[in-house]
């Protein structure tokens, strides 16, 4: 009787999920984002402004937790801020910095040595680069087509880049 | 230990663990309650440790004394379903043909690891298909040396692999062995004095262990994934503690969570993600989400699991 009774209830969910299931194959995500006045964190806004992402979250770095997402350690003169998936399925990470210090090169590929694309356990991004100015570095761990829409975002934020490649051990 | 009666209840708990570390929302933004649901969440991988220990531990009672029928026994169900999920997943994520055969025949498991699709079954496979040879040995030798010398032979090989090898990927299977031979260690060396304080003391030791080295920072020293190795007395802390509870308490939940865990993993791993961003995007709630997909995968694992099983009647 009572896995009758839970089965129930788990038909009326299925029942009321069909709709989202049906928005989401027609649409694709976004950001949540709150409202910032902070540079770094409206720079990322722009980046990610209509591209289909899987849900994530921004957070501004600092001294303490820089390393955790960009895999070096932090440097003076430097505002950061990622965008991190929300589950840990979500593999997606992308790490904007601002330097002051005209350093943008510098970072870029001690960032592309060292950035490992496989850290989620089960799930690894479709594609691991280094985009850079002289001014900001942006690394991008995500999905191919995310991929694509935040490099064009980040051409308009940043203006003309380069890109190094983040090696994929298994490739 | 009284694993064999408590296996798969302790079996439904780690369900819940690899759901919670597909699912349970991070939270970036830390606070207090934060960093104690990001710390349950990010070390929930050691679910596939719990069910590997019991794997270990109900190997010394296998009847493989013949070794294609245990093979069989052991992974045709597996191996079936393996392969049709591989096929959906082609289909979903539109992979090439090549890509779906080395999925099948374990390939991909080799070059790409953790990140290969249902990595666990093939890892899974590949320890049936060794467990007669590393039972007999078990049981043709006493005394603890022989834990100690299968232990050694592994590490000289693992480090040997990352001496010769640049992909280690394979680690995520290769350093989650130890613990499949420590669960048959117990089987012939169970703790019967001293298991509370014993458990206790692996749950604190194990506790600092896994914050500081398989937590947010993972140990790859010396090898890759060695954080699995450095969790092992957590992940043992937890079975004791399991072990005791449910021996005096029984939990329906967990009994029955246990019994669709091939299920619930490949269904999550297949559509779990896509669920689960479909019910955000439609509340933007992401603790509600995780409820609401971690109930849809459940419902769809039990359903599966009857399916299979009368198709397994009909079989036979």
């Amino acid at each position: 009787m009572e896995k009758k009774k839970i089965i129930l209830i788990v038909l009326l969910v299925l029942a009321i999920l069909a709709f989202p299931v049906k928005k989401f194959l027609l649409d694709k995500d976004k950001v949540v984002e709150k409202e910032s006045k902070s540079n770094i964190k409206n720079t990322m806004n722009e980046i990610v402004k209509d591209v289909n992402m899987v849900s994530a979250e921004n957070m501004e770095l600092n001294k303490q937790n820089f390393e955790e997402f960009s895999f070096i350690p932090w440097k003076e003169g430097i505002e950061a801020i990622v965008s991190e998936g929300l589950i840990s399925t979500n593999a997606h990470s992308m790490v904007l910095i601002k330097t002051s210090k005209k350093d943008g090169e510098k970072i870029a590929k001690e960032i592309a040595s060292k950035a490992n694309p496989r850290k989620w356990i089960c799930v690894g991004s479709e594609t691991a680069k280094v985009l850079y100015t002289d001014d900001y570095v942006f690394l991008v761990m995500t999905f191919k087509d995310t991929y694509n829409s935040v490099a064009e975002n980040f051409k308009k934020v940043a203006g003309e880049y380069k890109v190094l490649d983040v090696s994929l051990k298994s490739e | 230990m009284n694993l064999k009666v408590t296996k798969r209840p302790i079996m439904g708990f780690a369900a819940i663990l690899i759901l919670i570390f597909h699912f349970f929302p991070i939270s970036w933004q830390k606070n207090g309650i934060t960093e104690i649901t990001n710390f349950i969440t990010l070390i929930s991988y050691i679910g596939v440790d719990i069910f590997l220990f019991t794997t270990g531990y109900m190997l010394y009672y296998s009847d493989t004394s013949n070794y294609f029928k245990y093979i069989k026994r052991k992974t045709s169900k597996l191996y079936i379903l393996f392969v049709l999920f591989s096929l959906i997943n082609l289909f979903i994520n539109n992979l090439s043909i090549l890509s779906f055969f080395k999925t099948i025949f374990g390939i991909d498991l080799f070059i790409k690891g953790g990140t290969s699709f249902l990595w666990f079954i093939p890892s899974i496979i590949i320890v049936y298909l060794l467990a007669p040879l590393f039972t007999n040995v078990i049981k043709k030798y006493n005394g603890k040396i022989k834990y100690i010398i299968i232990l050694l032979i592994w590490l000289i090989v693992v480090m040997l692999l990352e001496l010769l090898i640049k992909n280690n990927s394979i680690n995520i299977f290769l350093c989650r062995i130890p613990i499949i031979v420590i669960g048959t260690y117990f089987v012939e060396f169970d703790i019967k004095k001293y298991k509370t304080y014993f458990m206790f003391l692996l749950l604190i030791v194990g506790f600092f262990l896994i914050y500081e080295y398989g937590y947010i920072s993972k140990l790859n020293y010396p090898i890759e994934s060695f954080f699995y190795i450095t969790a092992i007395p957590f992940i043992i802390g937890i079975i004791l503690f399991l072990d005791i509870i449910l021996s005096k308490y029984k939990s329906n939940v967990l009994e029955f969570l246990g019994s669709i865990t091939l299920e619930l993993y490949s269904l999550q791993m297949l559509f779990g993600q896509m669920i689960f961003e479909s019910i955000y995007k439609l509340f933007n709630d992401k603790y509600y989400s995780f409820f609401i997909v971690s109930l849809i995968l459940i419902f769809l694992s039990y359903l599966l699991k009857l399916l299979v099983t009368e198709l397994s009647k009909k079989d036979s």
